[in-house]
């Protein structure tokens, strides 16, 4: 037991802020009249003409269902087996990256967009 | 003993590969006539005609080893007391991020440049965020392992400062720590298409009685790209030189004499010797090479220093956190040690 809570406590320490630090302007983003950024203008676009998607982004975890009947056997067979295993077994609980978890998606990122590459920058790692 | 070598081994998976896996020429790169990047050229400029650092780059071996007359006495106790347990305490063998450690300007980086920030992506999965935007820097931020960057022009040279790491990590592979107070500067200036110097200064008073540094010299790897090489194993559960000596065993003179001699291998990819020797009644290794002078590299974490090996069987010794088996028959002296090292065993035969 004492084992067990030692592993969920050290795994605590990889769980981002839920908080952001630090309120600053933003330059270059539009802005209503009373100064606070406009959200529902159009998208930014670089200079090729095309959406830049370069900014701070956060949205709320998917929560995706996987249809059993979708599944090839030995799938759902792993997917119980990790369910059994679950906070030893997870990859962020592991500390190591979390590839296309679809859980994932949710979150903090900031994304940087140059004209050969778009950088997608997780809070715990970045996807390039 | 199973326990340990297996321990030993758990970080086998950190070591990165070795070659690129992908060779695809870059686009607004000058080229020679041959169509090779012209890495002589001069460096590329942004739209704001300040010189634009993006790319891959990968810089060789990178070594900060300040003069232990530079560092606070604290600080240089801890530093002690972190090579003592050197494979476990060391924030890169934790599977942790490296924060402003020197040793880890080294090796593969991609840099990310837009006229708000500067980002730097590590190949092992961390990165840092350079903010480009004017502002100052924070004078309390909020403690991180990568800490907050604040960069801006002079001429053609960025200047990027930094403070806000965590008390975790060190400045440099030999246990180098710092306080709240610690500020990193680093001077960025790209020579050419080819090539990007970093010159590298930490400032803590709290820590260090002047500030220190390096400089480091990053290469442009054109027209590849960059593998992750991300730590799988960490070191945590591994033990440590003191731990070992909690569980030394004793083992007569005569044993160890046996294993007295020089003994050859090859580590990354280069012939390394071994030199093991009686020192009083401990058995100690060397790996023999060019001693640097200074006592911060002392424990034997470098060449032509000294390791004590704590013996935790008859002929398995631990040393910094690494295992070292020596080969024995019915009698006469070990015919090679097995270094059991971060990135699997390694034989050693002996040489005399």
């Amino acid at each position: 037991m004492r084992l067990c809570l030692a592993v969920l406590v050290l795994v605590a320490g990889t769980t981002p802020a839920a908080a952001q630090w630090l309120d600053r302007p933003w330059p270059g983003i539009p802005r209503t009249t009373d100064g606070k950024p406009n959200l529902t203008a159009p998208a930014p676009r670089g200079p090729d003409g095309r959406p830049d998607l370069t900014g701070v982004w956060n949205g709320a975890t998917p929560d995706p269902v996987l249809d059993a009947a979708n599944a090839q056997p030995w799938v759902n067979d792993l997917v119980r087996q990790r369910g059994q295993d679950y906070h030893r077994g997870r990859p962020s609980f592991q500390c190591r990256p979390s590839g296309l978890e679809s859980d994932e998606f949710g979150g903090w990122k900031r994304i940087l967009q140059t004209p050969t590459t778009l950088v997608i920058l997780d809070v715990t790692s970045p996807i390039a | 003993m199973r326990l340990f070598l297996a321990a030993l081994a758990l970080i086998v998976g950190t070591m990165p590969a070795a070659a690129q896996w992908l060779d695809r020429p870059w686009p607004g790169i000058p080229r020679t006539a041959d169509g090779k990047p012209n890495l002589a050229a001069p460096a590329l400029r942004g739209p704001d005609g300040k010189p634009d650092l993006t790319g891959v780059w990968n810089a060789g071996q990178t070594l900060g080893r300040p003069e232990p007359s530079d560092l606070q006495p604290w600080v240089l106790e801890l530093a002690r007391k972190h090579q003592q347990e050197y494979h476990r305490s060391r924030p890169y063998y934790q599977c942790r991020p490296s924060g402003p450690e020197a040793e880890r300007y080294g090796g593969w980086k991609r840099i990310l440049q837009t006229p708000a920030v500067i980002a730097i992506l590590n190949d092992d999965l961390t990165y840092r965020v350079i903010h480009m935007d004017g502002r100052q820097l924070e004078a309390e931020p909020a403690s991180s392992w990568t800490g907050y960057s604040v960069g801006r022009w002079e001429g053609d040279t960025l200047v990027v400062e930094s403070n806000g790491y965590n008390e975790k990590v060190w400045t440099s592979r030999y246990g180098v720590s710092h306080t709240d107070a610690l500020r990193v500067i680093e001077r960025y200036r790209r020579t050419n298409v080819g090539q990007l110097q970093v010159e590298v200064s930490y400032v803590d008073p709290g820590a260090y009685v002047k500030p220190w540094g390096f400089t480091a010299t990053m290469r442009l790897a054109a027209d590849t790209e960059m593998l992750e090489a991300v730590c799988e194993r960490s070191s945590e559960h591994w033990g440590s030189l003191s731990d070992a000596a909690g569980a030394a065993v004793t083992v007569p003179r005569d044993v160890l004499a046996r294993y007295v001699g020089v003994y050859k291998g090859i580590y990354g990819g280069r012939e390394r010797t071994y030199e093991v020797s009686l020192s009083g009644s401990d058995l100690v290794a060397t790996i023999v090479g060019p001693a640097i002078e200074g006592g911060l590299g002392a424990a034997g974490l470098e060449d032509g220093t000294p390791r004590p090996l704590v013996p935790i069987s008859q002929t398995v010794f631990e040393g910094l956190g690494l295992g070292y088996q020596f080969e024995v028959g019915e009698k006469g002296p070990a015919t090679a040690v097995i270094v059991i090292h971060i990135s699997g065993p390694y034989r050693y035969a002996r040489q005399k």
